[in-house]
Formats: structure tokens, sequence, C-alpha cells
């Protein structure tokens, strides 16, 4: 049960998996899936009760012509050298089925794909920002990302924080 | 200021509200906790971050696979030289570039001695936390005798940048070893003391026994790793489990303690030291000789193209399981770099374990897993 | 000749002579400047940390540096006792505000150091399509010393010390904020 081919296996064999969108290896990982959203969650059950951990979720916008985000998800053990790497892709308006409830990181990891990418998922507790400033409109990590909005933070607005300390030379000697 | 909305729970009315940072003497850093508390216990912790966040991850996806190096080490930047020859690696292994021999053993040795000033920085932070400060004395002291020697190598006390692809930039002098071996008999000479010291103190004794206890099941559901995980009796180190680099040629154990309260992280992360010593020691007297840049010029090749792939790459740094998942399109820039940080899991246990303290164990508590903030910002 | 006194309410050139006769005699501080002195030697920082620089700030008040022997070791966790910011650290969007408001609950005279090449101008955080940080303290506050580096040694962090306690010895800079 606890070896990636034989639990690899048992996906494909409940028919959890999909075909690859993209002949894109993944290397670094003992298996790797694509695993058919409506399944994710049953996937990840499996997994848990086989031992593993919640490793990671990257996303990673690749799929745009096909208007699609690919989730790469890992799951890793603390006894053997197993990593299986499971893929996911959606529709950018199609949410995934949210992971919070199998394992607890996953909603630090979701509540991140969603405000960098704008990925949304169904049946997470709350999906609010939580490494932007609350209120951030723009997903920084797509790639059609460019500049954020001008703000006093940056060069864009050009107007020094206090001119008239700038022009003092008792201040600034 | 913008309004940070903290979880509203549904509980009755003689709860309250207590915001704990970003400014915080506790708090490593920037990191925000939103505290629902009754009376002095602690009902609901929300861990607020991105104080720190940096974008990173954006930046990776517009420089050069070698101009992203220096940034590996400002990421954790205590345990710079780990996240540095990780990057590396990463990178050497999608392109397939080889490491010379000495620069193999020369990485498990800085990144060793890299660890063992991240766990003396954290020992005497934690004991500061708890309200000692001479311990942090002695620690630091410890801690500049090794970033003296770090500096004789690798030109930074910090923030390292010495790896490249296939190598270092900077081979260990002649006389290295013998610096080495005179660090590492002073803090053998030290470790009786920390013992007397701190493990005997009856008041660290008594705020730390039986605070902070996480369950396996908490571990695995969060993918906490490192030295709380050992300390939950889980022998996991991906240096044992998924040996990279040079390290399956030496000897070394995995502490493990089976409490899982604060004072194990703490006797876990005095053992590991222990190790490092032991690994250090193996490796000096193993170092080979030879170059310590591959000659086929790939290391210092500035535009270096790599294949398609998606890479997943994992190393044990100071705090845990660090990983770099690499997307390559076959540009000469990455697609794109997700950092898999070991405190953002160890931080995000803290919902599910904090509850049910008193307010005054919280700093024992978030103290013990070692969090580095800029870290899990990114 | 000696000091003449002058009895009663004196006029400005009774003063200014007086200044004069007294000259080798005693020297005539400015309140201001005493109260200078005191504060330029005895700087107590805000504990607060950022980032990397923040080790290294930390390193600076340890052992082997020992910032107190330029008497500004008293690190404080309330910014209301606090009159010295070490910006340590890159300040993200997120925390500009936070940052801002530490800083206007200081008291005056207060003084700050940006260390390290976020707080001077983004530092390597600075790239085309940035979008998570302030690219510089001075855009949301007053600096008086800049520490360049990446994170800047700990001798550096004492050479800053050091130019801002010259600076308030000079009496530059003092009550006015931003």
């Amino acid at each position: 049960m606890a070896a990636p081919a034989e639990l690899v296996r048992l996906l494909d064999e409940r028919g959890w998996t999909a075909e690859p969108p993209t002949a894109h290896p993944m290397s670094g990982v003992s298996e790797s899936r694509w695993v058919l959203p409506e399944h994710l969650v049953a996937a990840a059950r499996a997994l848990k009760e086989a031992g593993y951990f919640y490793e990671s979720l990257t996303c990673v916008d690749r799929l745009d012509p096909q208007g699609a985000f690919e989730l790469v998800l890992t799951f890793a053990r603390w006894d053997a050298p197993a990593r299986i790497g499971v893929r996911v892709w959606t529709p950018k308006d199609t949410p995934v089925p949210s992971l919070a409830g199998v394992f607890g990181i996953a909603e630090w990891n979701e509540r991140e794909a969603w405000e960098l990418f704008g990925v949304e998922f169904s049946g997470h507790p709350k999906l609010r920002w939580l490494l932007l400033p609350d209120g951030t409109e723009f997903r920084p990590l797509l790639k059609s990302f460019t500049a954020p909005p001008p703000s006093i933070y940056d060069d864009s607005l050009t107007a020094p924080a206090s001119p008239d300390d700038r022009t003092d030379p008792d201040t600034h000697g | 200021m913008t309004a940070q909305t903290p979880t509203l729970t549904a509980e009755p009315l003689d709860t309250y509200t207590l915001n704990m940072g970003p400014q915080h003497p506790s708090t490593h850093g920037v990191l925000r906790l939103v505290l629902t508390l009754r009376g002095e216990k602690l009902v609901h912790v929300d861990p607020v971050i991105g104080y720190g966040h940096r974008g990173h991850e954006k930046m990776a996806e517009n420089r050069t696979y070698a101009q992203f190096l220096p940034n590996t080490s400002r990421q954790d930047y205590l345990s710079g030289v780990i996240y540095n020859n990780a990057w590396c690696e990463a990178v050497e292994k999608l392109a397939g570039i080889p490491v010379p021999e000495r620069a193999l053993v020369a990485r498990v040795i800085l990144a060793e001695f890299n660890r063992l000033a991240s766990h003396l920085m954290w020992i005497g932070a934690y004991l500061l936390d708890l309200g000692g400060w001479t311990p942090q004395l002695y620690t630091w002291d410890d801690r500049e005798a090794i970033l003296f020697l770090l500096e004789s190598v690798t030109g930074s006390r910090l923030t390292y940048c010495t790896g490249r692809f296939g190598g270092l930039s900077r081979d260990l002098d002649a006389d290295f070893p013998a610096r080495a071996r005179v660090v590492l008999k002073k803090l053998k000479d030290r470790w009786q003391e920390y013992e007397d010291l701190v493990e005997g103190n009856v008041i660290f004794v008594q705020r730390t026994r039986g605070v902070g206890i996480f369950t396996k099941e908490q571990c695995q559901s969060y993918g906490v790793t490192g030295s709380s995980l050992r300390a939950a009796g889980v022998a996991y180190d991906v240096r044992k489990v998924e040996p990279y680099g040079a390290y399956p040629r030496f000897q070394f154990d995995i502490p493990t303690r089976p409490e899982s309260d604060a004072f194990a992280r703490y006797w876990v992360r005095v053992q590991e030291m222990k190790q490092s010593v032991r690994i250090i020691e193996q490796a000096l007297e193993q170092l080979p000789d030879g170059p310590i840049l591959t000659e086929r010029g790939l290391g210092s090749k500035k535009r270096l193209k790599l294949p398609v792939g998606t890479q997943y790459y994992a190393v044990e740094a100071a705090r845990g399981a660090y990983g770099i998942l690499l997307v390559s399109e076959g540009g000469t820039e990455p697609y794109r770099a997700k950092f898999r940080v070991p405190s953002y899991a160890n931080l995000a246990v803290m919902q599910d374990v904090m509850p049910g303290y008193m307010v005054a164990d919280l700093v024992g508590i978030l103290g013990s897993i070692d969090v580095i903030i800029p870290e899990i910002d990114r | 000749m000696g000091v003449v006194v002058p009895a009663g309410r004196p006029t400005d050139a009774e003063l200014a002579r007086l200044a004069e006769d007294a000259a080798p005699f005693v020297r005539l501080a400015m309140v201001e400047d005493v109260l200078n002195l005191c504060r330029a030697n005895s700087l107590w920082p805000i504990t607060f940390g950022l980032a990397c620089c923040a080790i290294e700030m930390m390193a600076t008040g340890m052992a082997k540096y020992d910032l107190a022997r330029f008497g500004a070791e008293v690190f404080r966790p309330s910014p209301r006792q606090a009159d010295l910011m070490i910006l340590a650290g890159t300040i993200s969007r997120k925390m500009a505000p936070v940052v801002q408001t530490l800083w206007d609950q200081m008291p005056e005279p207060k003084w700050s150091i940006a260390m390290g090449g976020c707080t001077i101008s983004g530092g390597p955080f600075k790239y085309p399509g940035e979008y998570a940080i302030a690219e510089g303290a001075e855009k949301i506050m007053r600096v008086d010393v800049h520490v360049p580096g990446c994170p800047p040694r700990p001798e550096a962090l004492i050479a800053g010390i050091l130019t801002l306690e010259e600076k308030i010895k000079q009496g530059r800079r003092f009550g006015r904020t931003r």
C-alpha cells in the first residue's frame, strides 16, 4: 500500500487519473499522475491513509492558451524516499475542490494560490488574503501581470514623501 | 492601515480578542497573531502573515538562474548556505551538470557549519524569549566564531552566495581544516556548559515541559518537518530519507524524542548540533583534492538554458524540509519557481496546537518551533 | 581686566561684551547643546527587526561588537520608550503602514537609521513588475542616516550610529516630524 507505484496503480484502477494535457515531464518524484479534479479529494484521502503528508502546492500559469491553470501537489512520506506528484488542470473559471478538510496545511496553500493566481477552491473555509495586504485586487504571479497600480510606495508617483524636508539643508546635511 | 479581518468564531461573549504583533519582541520578526482569549486561556489563534512578503517567486521568473542565486540566501537568512546549495543542486539536476567531489564535500561542511550557527542563534533567542538574557551572549559568541570561519571562505557573514552551478566559486583554504577544528573544539567544550546552565534550570524546565504538544496526526495534517517533527518521535530527516549531495558517505544519527513538547524541541536541536559536528569532522577527514568548480564551463555560463521539465528537489534546512519546485520551459529564466519552506507548515500547525494553553505559554511555544518570518512570506 | 557683570537687566551690547570677557574662563553653552550631547550618547533603539538585517542588528548588540560602548544598547520593545528606529530589513507594502504607525508613536525627538539596501531604495528586491515592497524607507518616513550593505556588517551599523550621534551633537534635525 505504501509504495508509490502501488498507490498510483490504485488511483489508475479507480479511474481517478486523467490524460496529461501537456507532455511536460516531472522529475524529483517517485511517481506523478494527472488527477481529475472531481476525484482530487478522494485521491488525497487515499494518500493520507497510506501515510503521506501534504508537502507543497504549486500553481503554474502555463495552460493559458487552453484557458486553464495547472496545479502541482507533492506528497511525501516520513519513512521512505517516496514522493508522489499529483497534477490537476482546471479551466480558469471552474473551482477546484479544496483539500482543507483532509490536510490542515491545504488551507494556507489554497489561500496563497487564490491570492497570487486567482484559482478558486470550492469547499474552502474562507478564501482570504494570506501574504498580500487585504483587499489587493491584482494577481501578481499571473504571466499577464506586468505592474501593480501606482502607489506611494514605489517610484510611480514621483513626488517625494515630504518635499520641505528634502530642501532643508539643516535636515539633510 | 488596511484592516485585517480576524477569523470570527461563534464563541460566546465571554471571549475577547487580543492582537499580538507584527511588532512584538517575541514574534521573531514580523509575525502577527490575532488571539481569541477566554480569561487567560487561548481559544483561537489566527496567524496573520505576509508582513515580510518580498515576491521571491515573481522575481525568480524575472531573473536568470544565476541571477537568482543571491535571493536564495535571503529567504531563510539563518541557513543561507543550505538554501544556496539547494538552488544550485536543483538546477544542476535538471541541467545535468556534474559537480566535482571536492565541491560536494565542501558544500556539506559549509552547510553543517551554517546549521550550527542557526541552531546557536535559535537557542539564544529562545532563552531570551523565556526571560534569560545571559545564554544569548554565550551562544552568539560561539556563533561569531563560526561566522568568522564561514566569512573566510564565502566573504559574507549572513547572506552567503558561494554556490555555482557545478561547484563553489571559492575553494577552501589549505589551513581551513585546522581552523575549523579549533572552532569545533570550542563548541564541544561548550555542550556541558549549556546542559548545566539551561537544562538544569528550574525556570526553563518548568516553562517548557509539557507545553506545545504536537500529535503525530497534526504533524501529518500540516506537514510539520525538521526538529519539531523529530521532537514528536518521528525520525524524518531528508539527509537520511532522501540522501543528497555527499551525505550518504557520512555517519550520523537522527536524534528523536517522544514527548513532543517545547523542551523536547530544545533537546533535539542541541543533539542535532552534536551530529553536525560529527558530520563536519568526518567531512574534513575525507575532503578530497581536486577542482572546486566543474571544468566544463557550465558553472560560469551566464545564460544557462535548462531543458524543459518540472523538478522537485528537497534538502534538510535548519528548520526542516526545504523544497524547490522548478519549472523550466527551456528558456534562460525559470518559468516558475516555488519554494516549499519548512517554517510555513511549522507555523500553520499553531492554529491547532495553541488553543487550550495559557497566554503566558504562547511565547514559549511559538519560540520553540523556530520560525523565520521572511522565509514563510517569501 | 576681569569680568564686569552689569547691574540690572543687561542690554544686548552688554551681554555680548560679557560673553567676550568671560570666554577665556567659561564656556557658555546653550542648554540645547548639553541636551543634545546627552541624547546623542544615550540612544534607545526600538526592538524592531524586519528581515535579514535584524540579525546583524542583534549581532551588533551582542558580546563581540558590544553596542553598549556607544550608549545605544537599550533596545526597547515599545515605541513610546524609544528615540531611535533602526529600520533593519525589507519594508513590504503590508508592513509599510505599520512602520509608519510605529514611527508616529515614537515621541520627539527621534531619529531613524535605514539599515541595508532594502530601506535605502528597495535594494535587491526592486525589479520591473515588483509589487510587494516599499522602495525605500524615505517613501514613508524621514531617514537620518543610511547604512548601505546587504546586510551591512555590525561595524557599518556602529559607524551609522556614530554618524547619527555626530549629527545630533551638531544640533541638526531636531523637533520636526516629517
